[in-house]
């Protein structure tokens, strides 16, 4: 049957070919996880490791900024301390050297501020001389010097000829001499801690902008992290929602790889390939075993036909050993003939159910729609026969062919068929009726018309429910319409049911007309 | 003329309505008193008999399928034998559970009324009515369960019977008149498709009972003299089991041809085959 | 060997009365053979037959209707039914409508001559078995 038509398949497009025969399936999936694995890794765990240490490495800088800038400010303030201190010691000598003119005092005291003042200034220097500079502490120096060896003079003078002190011109000299001096030290000393302020102003500016630009850069920092962090794991959630979906919808092709690198979620995909593998287990699982079903239900009425031939086999033959003597040649080859004849009959009326039930691997093909609509008509026929009923089949002529796999098609047409047998009355019709679909183009409708009870309202949304069934406890599973609606989906169609309560139901099959199976879902 | 079954879970109820009814249309009773011709003929303990019907409570220990499924076997195949003759009320030997599929048998199923059992039953054995009626309660899924486990079939299930007579409602000799007019019915009457169904039936009992004697796992079906036999076998197996099955069946009076049909672990197969 | 009997038999397949006739007519019957059920129902109405033989599963008309028109055009007419599909429901019904007996297919000509003489015998007449075992 169905078989006749493998010369004229197209080649299955691999990628996008919804029915695949389950090893097929396993390939596609084994396919899947290998490119899933052969990525290099780049785990969201490590994202977060690395910028978090990046947090940590921006922190520790600003850290040492700070700290050295701190470091800075105390140096500031202790060389403002000493400069002070210098200041202070000079101050003092001055006012004992102003004592000295105005009223002849020791010189001694003088000289020991002025000692004092060139030891802190020496002891200092080192400390400072990043900070003096060589020139300017030379300069320092020097000044002081300066300065000491005039007093140091005066004490020589005071102490050998105190009477010179009493000479006006030489010591009015000597004093502005001195004065000059003088004035040069407090000015340089008052010069330092000026300028020394004004950079610890600076300095301590500084260090506040230090700390407002390190926060503001560790936000953008934190900042441009959630980004990143956040989009990775937000696209890849919504891709997974995205299979999840597609996945309920039947849709089962594997998970392929999106990115260059593999991660966490890589092992997430790996599950869902597997997870797919075992629903399109089950589901192959559960339409073999609605077709096992079916086959169970043609199998009463085959063996029940299959008594006609046998009985004619059976009386046939005892005749032929009653009567052997008596017949002509003629007859009895008349007899043989019938005996041939009749087990023809008994093994077509078995090879129709014996070809359906045949388990052959899903392909998708060209369907002459009439061949495979009149093959299902045959299947049933007993069925049909045995409750009284009269089946017709109507085909629009020259419709244009479909595309899938004629089994399963036809394990569909068989269930639409059985399902209307039993809503018959004994005298009624059924009818099979393929047309163009009016509501889309390129597509076909295959109507499947009885006048029988009719499906009541308050159930009809419910019947394409897996489990849902009106007929007797063992006599139906309640999967046929849900197995049908899952083939027909897969062959990109759908199905359609209208029904009125005591006049009939009409089942509608639509199925796209293309050159390939077209999937359902695009992504 | 017609076949009466009777079948109850009080075989007091049982023995009464069938030996009455039995004599108001004269047919012939056939019930547990066969059961000691059946074990000698079969050389089986009586009380081992007893047990696999399921009269007598049977200890958990000893509930092995394969020696019940030969006791039953040898009741079902000597049952139907007997019932050939027609005109005969059969009752208390499971028969309802077996006679399948024979227009000519009616099949009654009587609905003991529950306050004379409980009453009863307290009596009996000294307990309270509240006692008597959990009692009643666990036997009655007790019989359940064994019809299951021993034929396949649910005791419980009224589309299995013809006529189902609550005496809870209905007066024993009111059952009694309704099973007399019944059995009057034409469609209860034997025909020749009927009666070949009874053979038929005798015959798969009688092949399988012997079968069972060495085997286990036997389903017999049989039509004119043909027998086919299903069973399991391992692969290696197959060749002798199917030789030895052909010529024990083959010994059986009335067997003209045997087939044999041999399952090969096909659960076990079609898991492996999915891998 | 008294009046032969007259018996309609009916099956739309045409074997079961091109070798069913011989069969009957050995045993001394007049076997009228129809495959369409509504002339087989003309011819009843016309005459009556000792014995009806007729299939139930027929695609114009039922079995069972034949027996009701049979049982009505004439009570002493004794139906028999052959059928293919034998079932427990069917047989009763048979029973039930009045059938004299009802016989699965495939069946052998003699069950169906021993039927007949059994039919024969509740009419009143007597049927020479004997002449069909006579070749084996």
């Amino acid at each position: 049957m169905a078989r006749d038509a493998t010369s004229l398949s197209e080649p299955r497009d691999g990628q996008n070919g919804n029915i695949q025969n389950i090893y097929d399936r396993m390939e596609i999936i084994g396919e899947a996880r290998r490119a899933l694995l052969a990525r290099k890794r780049f785990n969201v765990k490590t994202q977060i490791f690395i910028a978090n240490a990046i947090v940590f490495a921006l922190a520790l800088g600003v850290a040492a900024v700070l700290i050295a800038s701190i470091y800075r400010i105390q140096r500031r303030i202790e060389f403002l301390e000493f400069a002070n201190e210098l200041t202070i010691e000079i101050q003092q000598a001055r006012r004992y050297e102003k004592n000295f003119f105005l009223y002849r005092t020791n010189l001694d005291d003088a000289l020991e501020n002025i000692h004092a003042a060139q030891e802190v200034f020496i002891t200092n220097a080192e400390s400072f001389a990043s900070l003096l500079g060589y020139s300017q502490q030379q300069t320092v120096l020097r000044q002081l010097e300066g300065y000491t060896d005039r007093l140091e003079e005066l004490q020589e003078i005071q102490r050998k000829s105190p009477s010179k002190l009493f000479d006006a011109v030489f010591m009015g000299n000597i004093e502005s001499q001195l004065r000059e001096k003088g004035k040069d030290i407090i000015t340089m000393a008052q010069g330092l801690m000026g300028k020394e302020k004004v950079e610890l102003t600076r300095t301590l500016q500084r260090s506040i902008a230090i700390h407002m630009l390190s926060l503001v850069v560790l936000l953008v920092v934190l900042i441009i992290n959630a980004y990143l962090l956040g989009t990775r794991i937000a696209t890849v959630l919504t891709r997974f929602s995205s299979y999840a979906q597609r996945i309920a919808a039947g849709d089962f092709t594997p998970i392929t790889p999106r990115r260059h690198y593999r991660d966490e979620f890589t092992e997430l995909a790996l599950a869902i390939n597997e997870m797919i593998k075992e629903l399109a287990n089950r589901e192959a699982a559960l339409i073999q075993t609605h077709k096992m079903r079916a086959i169970g239900t043609l199998t009463a009425g085959v063996a029940h036909e299959l008594n006609n031939p046998m009985n004619n086999i059976m009386l046939t033959a005892h005749m032929l050993m009653e009567e052997n003597a008596a017949l002509s040649e003629e007859e009895r080859m008349s007899m043989l003939k019938d005996v041939a004849d009749e087990t023809t009959r008994a093994k077509h009326i078995i090879g129709n159910l014996l070809d359906f039930a045949r388990e052959s691997a899903a392909t998708i093909q060209t369907l002459e729609l009439e061949k495979l609509l009149r093959d299902t008509i045959r299947l049933a026929e007993n069925q049909v026969r045995m409750s009284g009923i009269k089946i017709e089949l109507q085909v629009t002529q020259s419709l244009p062919a479909i595309h899938g796999d004629g089994q399963k098609l036809q394990q569909v047409f068989l269930n639409l068929i059985l399902n209307a047998v039993d809503a018959s009355t004994k005298g009624s019709k059924i009818q099979v009726i393929a047309l163009p679909y009016e509501k889309a183009p390129d597509h076909v409708a295959i109507k499947v018309v009885d006048y029988g009870h009719g499906i009541p309202r308050h159930v009809i949304s419910s019947i394409f429910d897996p489990f849902f069934t009106t007929k007797a406890k063992g006599h139906g599973t309640g999967l046929g319409l849900s197995v049908s609606q899952g083939i027909i989906a897969k062959h990109g169609g759908k199905i359609l049911v209208n029904s009125e309560e005591g006049s009939g139901s009409i089942f509608t099959v639509v199925l796209p007309v293309t050159t390939f199976p077209k999937t359902i879902h695009t992504f | 003329m017609p076949i009466i079954i009777i079948s109850s879970e009080d075989p007091a109820v049982e023995e009464q309505i069938a030996a009455r009814t039995a004599k108001a249309v004269g047919f012939q009773t056939l019930g547990p008193e066969v059961l000691p011709a059946i074990a000698a003929k079969h050389a089986i303990p009586e009380p081992k008999l007893a047990e696999s019907l399921g009269r007598t409570a049977t200890p958990w220990w000893r509930r092995q399928a394969k020696g019940r499924q030969l006791s039953l076997a040898c009741v079902e195949a000597e049952v139907l034998d007997r019932l050939a003759p027609d005109n005969i009320v059969c009752w208390g030997l499971g028969a309802h559970l077996y006679v399948l599929g024979i227009s000519h048998a009616l099949k009654a199923r009587l609905l003991p009324d529950p306050a004379r059992q409980i009453e009863a039953l307290a009596g009996q054995r000294g307990v309270s009515p509240q006692k008597a009626g959990k009692l009643l309660e666990g036997a009655r899924l007790k019989r359940a369960q064994w019809a299951q486990a021993a034929f396949g079939q649910n005791e419980m299930d009224p589309s299995m019977y013809d006529l189902i007579i609550n005496l809870g409602q209905i007066d024993p000799d009111e059952a009694v008149g309704t099973l007399t007019t019944a059995v009057g019915y034409r469609k209860f009457q034997p025909m020749t498709y009927s009666i070949s169904s009874l053979a038929d039936l005798a015959l798969a009992a009688k092949v399988k009972a012997k079968l069972l004697r060495t085997m286990n796992d036997i389903r017999v079906q049989a039509r004119d003299g043909k027998v086919v036999v299903t069973s399991k076998a391992l692969q290696r197996e197959r060749r002798k089991k199917t030789a030895a099955i052909k010529s024990l069946a083959g010994e059986v009076p009335g067997v003209n041809y045997v087939e044999v049909h041999l399952i090969n672990y096909v659960i076990r197969a079609a898991a492996e085959s999915f891998r | 060997m008294s009046a032969s009997l007259e018996i309609l038999l009916l099956d739309d397949e045409p074997i079961v009365g091109k070798r069913l006739k011989p069969a009957l007519a050995k045993i001394g019957c007049e076997v009228e053979v129809f495959q369409d059920p509504i002339a087989a129902v003309a011819r009843i109405k016309q005459k009556s037959f000792d014995i009806v033989v007729t299939d139930i599963r027929m695609d114009e008309m039922d079995g069972m209707q034949v027996l009701e028109i049979v049982r009505e055009q004439s009570p002493r007419t004794k139906v028999i039914m052959i059928t293919g599909y034998a079932m427990i429901a069917l047989a009763r019904e048979a029973m039930e409508k009045g059938a004299f007996d009802f016989i699965a297919k495939p069946f052998k000509p003699d069950d169906l001559r021993k039927v007949i003489a059994k039919a024969a015998e509740a009419l009143g007449s007597k049927v020479d078995f004997s002449a069909a075992n006579d070749n084996n």
